[in-house]
């Protein structure tokens, strides 16, 4: 076994050794090494190992209410306060009869946040189209059937296909899918592909940036979708917030699908 | 909680809100301890650790080691504010244009330092870092008369002393963290 030295502990503390690496080292150090001891000589300040061990041994400490509440409005994903969206969470559908896919190929815009962007009117409208697609998936991918009219209808066992695009090569595409009339899936924190669900709906993905959704229980899906884009690198949050307070940078279309019985 | 981890990872709001309830108390009371109890710095590290877990949340493979990985991430982000701490002192340090008047160990260290010293098993270590870390202290060259060895072995023990306090702190935390 070779001898602790400054990069073992980082790796330690960066909890990069695997159960039997730490055993070993435990085993190890227990038994007393002079050589590790003499590679020890310079490593991490003793303060800080010894602060760590205190808090290593500590026990959990509820924040006050205040600290609880700023901590979590500064981590958790936004999403847009104008929606009921604690119904959707409580919704389980059962197992999928017809599908919706949503597809998106956009080009990933830089992550930098923009901090107060969206006060600043750096927005700009992007182009915004939204294509409806009906299709069937065949040897693990997609296959379109062919262009769907506004008022469907859509077979049960055909997918959805939700096409997006638009003019702005770094817009951020968010989307709410709405079954029935209440929110099933929304885009999530992050601005990718992959659908918020509510537990015990499933997933299939077919290919990558191909998302398929379960409307098996409505009678009737609409997708609604805003992109947002700007002069400097807009993130998902500012995104969120920019449809959420309908700037007039922001573009939203909708598409009410009937489903066939 | 893996399905927590799961839900959240496809972006599910609930799912994330859940994991912050269910390690909030855990990571606060950790860098409460690590910030020696000054609450809005243990806030501040809550706030970072639990923003870099949320966005690279993807990036986990096993939805279960959630805990782990979350204890990682936080220990990092003290190490850093403590590297920012420092970084901070040196620079106040520097434009006061005064040498730094360090401790030999800063607290919380001075606390840890009796029961460091009586493990040692050195026995010329742990004389020599009982006068050097006593009350009052001694300085190396009351160290060195007093033991009739020469100033340079009084450092010399003490570098010693240190790189065994190293390693027995390591082996501390390993155990420490072997039982989460």
């Amino acid at each position: 076994m070779k001898h602790l030295d400054e990069r073992v502990i980082e790796d330690i503390l960066d909890g990069r050794l695997s159960r039997a690496e730490q055993d070993a080292w435990r085993a190890h150090l227990a038994a007393g090494c002079a050589e590790c001891e003499r590679a020890c000589v310079d490593g991490p300040d003793l303060d800080v190992l010894a602060r760590l061990l205190h808090a290593e041994l500590a026990a959990p400490v509820a924040p006050d209410p205040a600290t609880r509440a700023r901590v979590a409005a500064a981590v958790l994903p936004v999403v847009p306060a104008n929606r009921a969206w604690a119904a959707w969470t409580g919704l389980a559908l059962v197992a999928a009869a017809a599908l919706a896919v949503v597809l998106v190929d956009l080009p990933e815009s830089p992550t930098t946040p923009g901090p107060d962007l969206i006060e600043k009117g750096d927005l700009v409208a992007p182009s915004l189209e939204l294509e409806v697609l009906a299709g069937h998936a065949e040897g693990g991918k997609i296959v379109v059937d062919g262009r769907v009219g506004a008022d469907g209808p859509v077979s049960r066992g055909q997918l959805l296909l939700f096409q997006v695009s638009t003019d702005a090569p770094a817009a951020r595409v968010l989307w709410v899918v709405e079954g029935d009339g209440a929110p099933v899936f929304l885009t999530p924190e992050g601005g990718g592909v992959a659908p918020v669900e509510p537990k015990g709906t499933r997933r299939a993905t077919t290919t990558a940036g191909e998302v398929a959704y379960d409307l098996s229980d409505v009678t009737s899906a609409t997708v609604q979708v805003w992109a947002a884009a700007s002069k400097v690198p807009l993130d998902s949050k500012d995104a969120l917030v920019a449809a959420d307070r309908g700037l007039p940078g922001v573009s939203v279309t909708s598409f009410t699908i009937a489903m066939k019985p | 909680m893996a399905d927590d981890v799961r839900s959240a990872q496809r972006g599910d709001g609930a799912a994330f809100r859940t994991l912050y309830e269910a390690h909030i108390d855990a990571t606060f009371g950790y860098c409460l301890a690590f910030s020696r109890g000054d609450r809005d710095g243990a806030a501040d590290l809550c706030q970072e650790a639990f923003e870099i877990a949320f966005r690279r949340l993807r990036e986990l493979q096993e939805p279960a080691a959630f805990p782990g990985w979350l204890r990682t991430i936080t220990r990092r982000a003290c190490i850093r504010s403590a590297e920012r701490q420092r970084a901070e002192s040196r620079a106040a340090d520097a434009s006061a244009r005064e040498p730094a008047s360090e401790p030999p160990f800063p607290e919380p260290m001075v606390a840890l330092v009796p029961s460091l010293i009586a493990t040692c098993p050195d026995d010329a270590l742990r004389v020599t870092a009982q006068l050097f870390y006593g009350d009052p202290p001694a300085t190396t060259t009351e160290i060195g008369d007093r033991l009739g060895i020469s100033q340079t072995a009084v450092t010399t023990r003490l570098g010693r002393f240190r790189a065994w306090a190293r390693v027995h702190l390591v082996a501390r935390l390993l155990d420490a963290m072997g039982t989460p």
